[in-house]
């Protein structure tokens, strides 16, 4: 599964839990997980928010490690 | 003591052990009553040696070395410690080469064909809620690593002896007085060490995997009633993870083997004191509901 707008790294798989509790997203390149407390819609406002406004100042922490860790990729990324 | 080869059938995997230490051989007769022969000459797995170190310091401090297929992966340990270091190497010959399962560090256990997983790091109690469930009905699957088939929930036996260290080791041997005990391994790096086979049930059910319906988390707290905490399938996936051996290795496959078996199941963080708490929770709350 994909996030609907955003751009995964390659090799990263995400699972929306069913309890909606959040999601987990798994690099199978370096084998990392992070798991993030918030729904898919969620991750991907908060996302939107990131790329339009290109700043990471008002970013949720656990999603700012989805972008430093490289499970999203930011290369030729629009907003969502 | 010469030289002798013993094999070890212990479903889903077969070990010859060759050892000249008295002590190694009276505990895997003790421990592995129906499962080990002596001089067999199958073919099996992986082949280990519990033997003894050579050398001045064999007149000084005796030594056992652990080998696996010609490998010494841990450093010598003092004689009278032999049996424990061929148990934990073992654990370590698993973990290190079955990359067909999803290998989680925790016990399992099961009542029919429902298994609850128990991950949890040293110092949680884990070992004796096992020994204590296990001669009270419930079938050991594991004491200390769960097999998991990959893609599914379902979690394949790998029955052995149950490893109690320091106080718990008294505990079960009142509990339990007719339990047969390995020598005790004093002063390892886990402290004092005793290996406990299992009740004759889950010996006889060693082939038979079962689902998994629940994660338990334990925390022993001496004097603390009991506190169940229910927690949401991402918090008891990133607590499941952090227990997994291989789930690195196994890359996807890894990854949606935990992901089913954390939808699938129920997951619980515990804090206890008193074991009859816990099995009346487990057996009423989680498997009667199953």
């Amino acid at each position: 599964m994909e996030l609907a707008h955003c751009k995964l790294t390659k090799g990263v798989d995400i699972h929306p839990f069913s309890d909606g509790s959040g999601c987990v997203f798994f690099n199978t390149n370096t084998g990392e997980t992070i798991g993030i407390e918030l729904r898919l819609e969620q991750i991907e406002e908060a996302l939107t928010v990131y790329f339009s406004q290109n700043t990471s100042e008002k970013f949720h922490n656990p999603l700012k490690g989805l972008i430093e860790k490289g499970f999203i990729s930011t290369e030729n990324q629009q907003p969502c | 003591m010469a030289l002798q080869n013993f094999c070890l059938n212990l479903y889903p995997f077969s070990f010859n052990i060759q050892t000249n230490l008295k002590l190694v051989r009276d505990n895997l007769y003790r421990l592995y009553p129906g499962q080990v022969s002596l001089n067999s000459t199958q073919v099996t797995d992986y082949s280990l040696s519990l033997s003894k170190g050579s050398g001045f310091r064999r007149l000084i401090k005796p030594q056992a070395r652990f080998f696996c297929d010609q490998k010494e992966p841990f450093k010598p340990l003092r004689q009278e410690q032999g049996y424990a270091l061929l148990e934990w190497g073992m654990n370590w010959t698993i973990a290190a080469n079955e990359m067909q399962y999803v290998i989680a560090h925790s016990a399992v256990l099961a009542k029919d064909d429902k298994a609850i997983l128990f991950p949890a790091p040293p110092g949680s109690g884990k070992s004796t809620l096992t020994a204590y469930l296990a001669f009270k009905g419930w079938r050991l699957l594991s004491d200390e690593m769960a097999l998991i088939n990959p893609d599914t929930n379902i979690v394949t036996p790998f029955v052995r002896p149950i490893c109690l260290k320091n106080r718990s080791i008294d505990l079960a041997k009142s509990w339990f007085p007719e339990g047969h005990f390995s020598s005790v391994a004093h002063n390892t790096h886990k402290g004092d060490v005793v290996h406990l086979s299992p009740p004759e049930q889950s010996w006889k059910n060693n082939k038979s995997n079962a689902r998994i319906v629940a994660v338990v988390f334990p925390n022993y707290r001496a004097g603390k009633e009991l506190e169940i905490y229910q927690l949401n399938k991402t918090q008891g996936f990133m607590q499941f993870a952090e227990n997994a051996f291989n789930f690195g290795v196994n890359g996807a496959t890894g990854f949606r083997t935990l992901t089913k078996v954390i939808e699938n199941a129920e997951s619980f963080e515990i804090f206890y004191s008193n074991l009859e708490e816990v099995i009346e929770f487990l057996e009423q709350d989680i498997i009667d509901h199953a």
